[in-house]
């Protein structure tokens, strides 16, 4: 029995900081085909030679298939200190080192393992090797450690002295049904771990792009294997992350929440913020408070706040200019429909002043439509009004008095009033003035199990546009219904 | 599951009176949110911005990886702007929140601060002694509960370099 290749006397050194309880090891452990051992098999050279391409490529492929068929390979993980049972340990051996003792039978397995309790380890440890391993022998083990057993808690040593624990792997490598030689087991690593964090490993593990050890068989059947340290540093990570890449899991892993809430429908999501207020026409402390009209046929999610009110932020209007309000008020909407064409969800901004005493005044009022593709996440900007002082005693009321002037009908704002009826089309005799521009970066997203082609569709149904769509499709159906009537009049007189 | 990938960084910040500033960031999404790789909050380095500029530059980077199993709690970054004094006393300058942009490619966020404004008395401590009122939980940042008590200034602005990734919305119906 001799390694091939690379050496596997090297011992490898590592230091850890965390619980070797946490500390995995993937085995990998491969029979060899005889074509693998070489480049190019010499059969299928001379096949290609004489006969023809298809045929050699045939016979090469059914060669290798029938070889993997038979031969052996087997991966396995192992934590520390985990006991596996040698393939055709006597039931002596089993109960002694595990509680499962039922097999008695030879599996499909080589890999197994000596822990440190094994008589096997005991014998390692007292190999008078090194002097690391004399210190260990003579030094008396301390106790507290869940790894290690009575024996070696009546040595325990002192408390600050290190304390070795051995982890021996090894392979069966005996032909298929030949009886168990003591022979045929060879180490496939040893790992020795000491309380002050240092991990040996003989050899050393394999790395990406290292080539496997070679080991060959009584018989003289080569394997290949590899040994791997496979500890999660992050576990809960990585692991999801192998979860989410796989693609079955990806498709069928989406919240149930928004399909029984939204029944299916249209959901219109909406995030974003109002940013900034400028050019207020009134300096001093102002503040922002929205509303959503939710028109017929929608609802709002569970979550959605419909109304609120931003800080009050100071706006002051100096020698070199007006500051903007900052206001960062963002906004996390959703809404769900059955069916488009009554209208679309629409924002309702209003700006109100505040002065020392705590009086308010209305600034200025606007209107965001929240329909896609309203906006992409980019800053957009919608001028504010308020209506206008008519008379001189108005103007001077607010003026020094200051207060709220209420929109008279909030179908000025909303598309729709409260009795769902259309929006006012004209406002005639409604005096305004600008008030400033409210700055905002709203960006939507669509989920529908409509049929809905794309969002750039939507934008047909949009309130104001869709009625003179509505209009010249209803012009352009009468007349193919007169043109159809007047096509059958001329067919029946006929 | 669909996943958003949020690659950039955050390049620094503008017109900010202050000269010694430096940026608490986190990211803040909804609970039908997790995030799978990369540091979901960080701070930057102090930088000094030099006259006659006010910009302070930071380049912090930013790497997520984000998967949802639904569109509401859609991810922001709330960012807390500090500055520093000769005396290494840190007093806060602005609060801001920037929504991730929900369309794929290359976005240039502007995300505008506010501060908490106090009496006369404590903004003239402010002006020349330091400190000044801070909110006790940074919840408010991102909250779009009440906001009406609180009395706020104007502050800079945090500029954010981010590529948006955007994988498998689309097989859930979502149009962006």
């Amino acid at each position: 029995m001799m390694a091939v290749e690379p050496a596997a006397s090297s011992t490898a050194y590592y230091y850890t900081k965390d619980d070797i309880a946490n500390f995995k090891i993937r085995v990998r452990l491969r029979e060899l085909s005889s074509a693998e051992l070489i480049s190019a098999s010499p059969r299928a050279t001379v096949g290609l030679l004489s006969a023809s391409k298809a045929e050699a490529s045939q016979d090469k492929a059914e060669e290798q298939a029938l070889q993997k068929q038979q031969l052996f390979s087997e991966e396995v993980v192992l934590t520390w200190q985990q006991k596996v049972v040698r393939p055709n340990a006597s039931i002596d051996d089993v109960a002694s080192s595990s509680k499962d003792n039922r097999r008695k039978k030879r599996p499909e397995r080589r890999v197994f393992t000596f822990t440190h309790r094994d008589p096997y380890c005991q014998h390692l440890l007292q190999l008078p090797a090194t002097t690391s391993r004399r210190r260990n022998r003579e030094l008396p083990h301390h106790g507290g450690s869940s790894v290690g057993g009575d024996d070696d808690e009546r040595e325990a040593p002192p408390p600050d002295l290190p304390r070795s624990f051995t982890y021996v792997i090894m392979a069966d490598l005996q032909p298929r049904g030949c009886e168990f030689e003591e022979a045929s087991s060879v180490t496939l690593c040893c790992l020795r771990y000491d309380t002050r964090g240092e991990l040996a490993v003989t050899p050393d593990f394999c790395h990406a792009g290292d080539h496997p050890y070679r080991i060959e068989g009584p018989d003289g059947t080569n394997f290949e294997y590899t040994i791997e340290n496979a500890s999660l540093t992050r576990p809960e990570k990585e692991g999801s992350i192998s979860a989410f890449y796989r693609p079955k899991l990806t498709a069928d892993e989406w919240s149930s929440d928004d399909d029984d809430e939204g029944g299916g429908g249209l959901q219109l999501t909406v995030t974003g913020e109002l940013t900034r207020l400028l050019n207020c026409a009134v300096s001093g402390d102002v503040y922002l408070s929205y509303a959503v009209y939710v028109p017929p046929g929608w609802t709002a999610s569970r979550e959605t706040e419909c109304e609120g009110v931003s800080v009050v932020c100071r706006t002051r209007r100096g020698w070199s200019g007006k500051t903007p309000g900052v206001y960062c008020m963002p906004l996390s909407l959703r809404f769900f429909t059955h069916s488009t064409g009554n209208g679309w969800p629409v924002l309702l901004v209003g700006a109100f002043a505040v002065d020392g005493d705590g009086g308010e005044m209305d600034v200025g009022w606007a209107t965001i439509d929240l329909a896609p593709p309203a906006s992409r996440g980019e800053v957009s900007h919608v001028p504010m009004w308020s209506p206008a002082p008519v008379t001189p005693s108005s103007a001077l009321q607010r003026t020094f008095l200051t207060g709220c002037r209420l929109l008279p009908s909030a179908s000025y704002l909303a598309p729709y009033t409260a009795r769902h009826e259309i929006s006012r089309v004209s406002r005639f005799g409604l005096v305004t003035n600008t008030t400033g521009t409210l700055e905002y970066r709203l960006q939507t997203l669509l989920r529908s199990s409509l049929d809905l082609p794309h969002p750039g569709a939507l934008v047909s149904q949009l309130p104001g546009r869709s009625e003179a769509t509505k209009r010249a499709l209803a012009a352009f159906r009468k007349s193919r219904r007169k043109l159809h009537l007047i096509t059958a009049g001329i067919k029946t007189k006929k | 599951m669909a996943e958003l990938h949020i690659i950039g960084r955050l390049r620094g910040a503008e017109d900010f009176k202050e000269r010694a500033l430096f940026c608490k960031w986190a990211l803040q999404c909804g609970s039908g949110w997790r995030i799978i790789a990369g540091q979901t909050d960080g701070q930057t380095q102090v930088d000094r911005c030099q006259q006659p500029l006010d910009t302070a530059t930071w380049c912090h980077p930013i790497d997520l990886l984000i998967v949802c199993r639904g569109l509401q709690g859609w991810p922001r970054i709330v960012v807390q702007v500090y500055r520093e004094d000769w005396y290494g006393r840190r007093d806060l300058c602005g609060y801001g929140v920037a929504t991730i942009p929900s369309t794929p490619g290359h976005h240039t966020v502007t995300c505008h601060t506010w501060r908490p404004t106090g009496t006369f008395l404590e903004e003239l401590r402010r002006e020349f002694v330091g400190g000044g009122p801070q909110i006790l939980s940074t919840d408010y940042i991102f909250s779009a509960s009440e906001r009406y008590k609180l009395r706020t200034a104007p502050a800079g602005k945090v500029i954010l370099d981010l590529g948006i990734i955007m994988r498998g919305f689309d097989k859930h119906g979502v149009m962006s």
